[in-house]
Formats: C-alpha cells, structure tokens, sequence
C-alpha cells in the first residue's frame, strides 16, 4: 500500500465520519436536564413548604430523593434509555452521577459481593468524588489561610 | 502450499468449507439477514445467569450443531478465537467439545485466522477442523466499555457488538457436494495510522483491510475484475467508504464490489447500533448464514473475505495507545 | 411560582447543553464531564459566582454535579469558619454526605434487588 501519513488519513477520516446531529442533542440535553431539575426544585418546595424541613435539611433531603429515583430508574433498566434520548440532560444532574454508581454495582453482581459489586461500585463515580475532594481542599486551604492571614 | 509474493499462500489440495452454522441473538435476527440464518435465540442471556455464559452457549451450540449435521466426520482439530479476556468463549467451548484444541486471537478479524489456520492444517495433511468466532455484545460492552445500565451517549461513527457465533467446517473432503473452497490466504500486517478514539474502530481497521487487499492483488498478480465481491468483517458503511477512498489512492476501484457484514447485518436506519455491527460475530454469522448459502447456491462464484479486527485491550487504550488494526483475506470459490 | 420554575428549568438546561457540547465536540466520555463539573463547581464557588447562578437558577444550578461542588465546597467553608484547620479536612463530604451516602446503599439494595439488561 502506498505511505499514507498519520495526518492525511485523519483528514480523511474525518472527512468521512457520519454527521453527529449536535444541534439535535442539544435541544434533548436541555429539555430533559431542564426537567430533572424542575423535579428537584417541586421536591426542595414540598420539603421546605408543606413539610416544613429547614433550607439546609431540604437540600439533602432533595439530593437523597433524587439519588433514590435514579436508583430505582436504573434498576429497572428505564435510565439508559433515557440517556440514549438525552446524552448529558440525564448525565450531568446528580441523578447522572447516582446512575454512575449504580450502573456497575449492577453490572459486576456476577463476580460476588464484595469484589463484584461492592469493589466496582466506584469504578466510574470514584474520580468525581476524588476530584471533588481534592479541588475542595485546595480551595479551603487557600480561603483558610486568607483568614488566618485577614482576621 | 504455494507462495505467491510476500504474504499469499494458495493451497494445492482441495480444501472444502464443507458446512457452516451461524446462531445470533435476538437483535441480530429482527435485522434484514434474519431468514438465512440457522438459529437464533430470543433472549440474549439464553436462560443462563452470566452473560459470558450465554456467549459460550451459543458458541458451544453453533460448533455441536455443526458437528452433528455432519456426524460422519470428525474433526482433528477446533481452531476458535472470541474477544474476551483469555478467549475464555473458544477454551470453555473446547471443554465441551472434546477435540484438540487451538485458541487464536485477532479482535473480530478472528474467523479469518482460523479459517487460514484450519486450512493450513488441512493442507498440511489433517482430514478436517473446525472454527467458530464468537462475540457478545453484553460481554463485549463491561470489558471495553460501560456498565449495561450506565445512561451513556455514543457517537454517531460508534459499533454494536454483535451477539452471536459463526462455525465452519473445514474439510478435505466436500461431504455435502457444496463445492466451496478456500483456495489461498492472504496474511495481514498490523497497520496503525495513530487512531486513538475507541469509539472510531472503522477508521482503526480500514488501513489494515486497504494494506492486506493491496497486497493480495499483488502477490497473485489479479485485481478486483477476478472478484464477484470482495467482503469485510465490520468497517459499516462508513468504513467502507473510507476503504474505497484509501484503495482508489493505490489505484483499486472496488466501490460496486465491496460489502461489509457489519453494515449488512442491521438495518442502520432503523435498528440503534449508531453506524452498525462489529465483533467476531459480525463476520463469522454473515458469512456462515449468508455468504455461504449464496456460495452454495452459485450465486456467486467468486468472493475475497477480509474480516478486519482492531487490536486494542482497555490498558492500551487507556495509556492512550493508538490502535492497531489487522486484517487476513482468505478466498472463498466454487466451480 | 412560575417564574421560579422557568429560570431553573433554563439554568439546569444550559447546563446539560454545556455537557452535551462537550460530549459531541471533545473525547471526553460521560465519567470524564461529571469530573469537569464538580471540579468546575468547586471552582467556581470558590470564586463566589456559583452562589451567584444558585440565586437565579436554584434547583437549576443546585441539581447538576456542578451544585455537588458548591456543596462540598460552602460545607467545607462553614465547617472552617466553626473548627478552623480540622474543617478543610471534615466540611466538604459533611456538606455532601447525604448524596454519597444515598448513592451507595441504594446502589447496592438496588445492583442485589435487579439485574442488568442489555441495551435496547
């Protein structure tokens, strides 16, 4: 076969690639994230209104039923095809991140309990809590020293 | 064995595809091949508890079905290869079957080695093997992917993992008068041209099909006019076009005489697998329902078969490797 | 009420949008962007202007992973004003224990009570 390099095949290849429709997905992405988030909004005001639960104790409770919801979505195999319609509509709420965690807690049932199921159960949700953490401490410890530093 | 050129090898014996068995899976068979394949099941995990071991049944059923549709032979050796982590599929189907045994891998170019293996051997003088090349899109997707029940998105350019297994029986003797042939192979170098993204293993693949179709032509001195088609393992028509357009660089048209199983076993347009079919499965069950049926029938006389695998493992990918493709032509004929 | 409920339907929304472009336009997979957002959430509220989209999109900004990192972060900032030093430490998954906690022990009733399909 005639050298072709790395460079020109790219060209090629992408040349070629089928059409994603981001436009599409997009409308999707923001109709269905839009949604999952009006629901946790009717949740926070049925807590703090009806129930009388204080602001703090609401937002927990909120992310609580969210996470719950999703599980039991997951579970009954209606998340993935919500994903598949809304890509990051339904990735990037909590409910996303609950999937994230329950997905292959599912999945790895058949290696046992312990290295199956609970070893796995972070494999995806792992890097977002550590990342998390660790972007939280930098911060902090910069705002704890400019206190220590102002007061 | 004669070799022509550098990597073709054409058999001097007779060496039959004597019968073949394909067994897909549910979605598989709602495609537009459905009717011509042997058997298909209606419940990807086939009453079992793991996908894995719904994988190894069917390849299990695909390989014992073969073999007693053709009980007057018995095979010296099985030759098999599947894309899971130690070929677990092939070795606990060899369990079962109780003839020695060769495990192959080449991703989902698999069937085309062990179809070049089987018929190296039979030319070397064993009386009969058997291949299978087997894949699940279950196992296929918690290896190299995501949890089943993780709400992902692909891309546009992605693959559907077949389900399913193709079994061929490769044989000195034409037992049941169906005249088809391997006449050669065609070995393949593993070509990379720095692909890295996953999700795009058609553009992976396609330099390794264009490398190993050139060098077929070469080496038996012939080009696309000696073919009715020429017929890849899982490029969809994407790839296709991609191979056309890599192929017409060295001067080979082969537009009106190139298929690909991967874009023929799903209906793109209405069946969600993104740019369609992938996986040893995809080129063993089309050609081992489809291909083959229509070999029998004359339909077609003449066929170059180049299933094409993409030799990446999750580590590799992960260090962010590039992924190496490779494909082996054997031809298929009949007179 | 409603006018509540249409800027977190937007603010949620273009959120997702956001992901969703990088989904299409870069190789970041769907574990990759939740990463992006909590570390951007975390950022951003450390700067102060995630407080400033949760007063205009409440839910809307609270509900995507980017509100996971304002929480962790406004829990860890409460926590060092209360305990000093321990608090770096303690305050992010106090503010955050709920949504961890939940995740875990659902997941697991959930991965034992179900088993994985595959896809349509």
């Amino acid at each position: 076969m005639k050298k072709i390099s790395n460079q020109e095949y790219k060209q090629l290849y992408e040349q070629k690639k089928p059409k994603e429709k981001i436009f599409l997905n997009c409308v999707k992405a923001f109709v269905v994230g839009g949604i999952i988030c009006m629901i946790g909004q009717g949740i926070n005001d049925i807590l703090v209104k009806v129930m009388d639960i204080s602001k703090e104790n609401a937002a927990s409770y909120t992310s609580i039923i969210l996470v719950f919801i999703a599980a039991l979505l997951t579970g009954l195999g209606v998340y993935d095809e919500i994903g598949k319609f809304a890509g990051a509509g339904s990735i990037v709420p909590i409910t996303g991140f609950a999937n994230s965690v329950i997905s292959p807690a599912m999945e790895f049932k058949k290696e046992g309990m312990i290295f199956g199921t609970s070893a796995k159960i972070f494999t995806l949700a792992g890097p977002v809590i550590v990342f998390g953490l660790l972007s939280t401490w930098i911060c902090s410890f910069i705002y704890y020293l400019y206190r220590v530093i102002a007061l | 064995m004669i070799k022509n050129g550098n990597q073709s090898f054409n058999f001097e014996k007779k060496i039959y595809i004597a019968d073949t068995y394909s067994v897909v899976g549910p979605k598989e068979n709602s495609g537009p091949l459905s009717s011509y394949f042997h058997k298909y099941f209606s419940d990807d995990l086939c009453g079992k508890t793991s996908y894995e071991n719904a994988e190894q049944f069917m390849c299990t059923t695909a390989a014992e079905e073969l073999l007693m549709k053709n009980n007057t032979i018995k095979p010296d050796i099985y030759i098999g290869g599947d894309l899971l982590n130690q070929i677990i599929t092939t070795s606990f189907t060899a369990r079962k079957l109780n003839v020695p045994y060769w495990g192959i891998y080449s991703a989902c170019s698999s069937f085309g080695e062990a179809a070049s293996v089987a018929s190296m051997c039979v030319e070397a003088g064993m009386k009969s093997a058997v291949i299978t090349a087997s894949s699940h899109f279950s196992t296929a997707e918690r290896q190299y992917r995501a949890p089943l029940e993780l709400g992902n998105q692909r891309p546009a350019w992605a693959q559907w993992t077949v389900t399913g297994a193709g079994a061929a029986l490769i044989s000195d003797t034409d037992v049941n008068k169906n005249g088809v042939m391997i006449k050669g192979i065609t070995i393949g170098k593993v070509v990379d041209l720095g692909v890295t993204d996953t999700d795009n293993m058609s553009a992976a693949m396609v330099p390794a099909a264009a490398d190993c179709i050139v060098a077929h032509f070469e080496d038996n001195s012939i080009d696309e006019s000696y073919y009715d088609f020429i017929i890849t393992g899982d490029l969809t028509s994407y790839g296709g076009e991609l191979l056309c357009s890599l192929l017409e660089q060295n001067n080979i048209k082969i537009k009106s005489k190139h298929l690909d199983c991967g874009a023929l076993i799903f209906d793109t347009k209405n069946q969600h697998v993104y740019s369609g079919g992938s996986g040893c499965a995809c080129f063993s069950t089309v050609f081992s329902g489809y291909f083959y049926q229509l070999l029998c029938k004359k339909a077609i006389k003449r066929v170059l078969c180049i299933p094409t695998g993409a030799l990446l493992s999750p580590t590799s990918s992960q260090q962010g490797e590039s992924i190496p493709g490779v494909a082996h032509a054997f031809r298929a004929e009949v007179e | 009420m409603f006018k509540v409920y249409l800027s977190v339907f937007i603010v949620g929304g273009l959120l997702c949008v956001i992901g969703q472009i990088l989904l299409n336009k870069t190789t970041l997979k769907p574990a990759n962007i939740l990463v992006v957002y909590i570390t951007a959430g975390v950022i951003l509220s450390f700067v102060g202007l995630y407080e400033k989209l949760v007063n205009i999109g409440y839910a809307g900004a609270t509900v995507p992973l980017s509100g996971f990192g304002y929480a962790l972060y406004k829990g860890s900032k409460e926590a060092i004003i209360n305990d000093g030093l321990l608090g770096i430490f303690t305050g992010g998954l106090t503010g955050t224990a709920g949504g961890i906690a939940a995740a875990i022990i659902f997941g697991f009733l959930v991965a034992l009570m179900f088993n994985a399909k595959t896809k349509k």
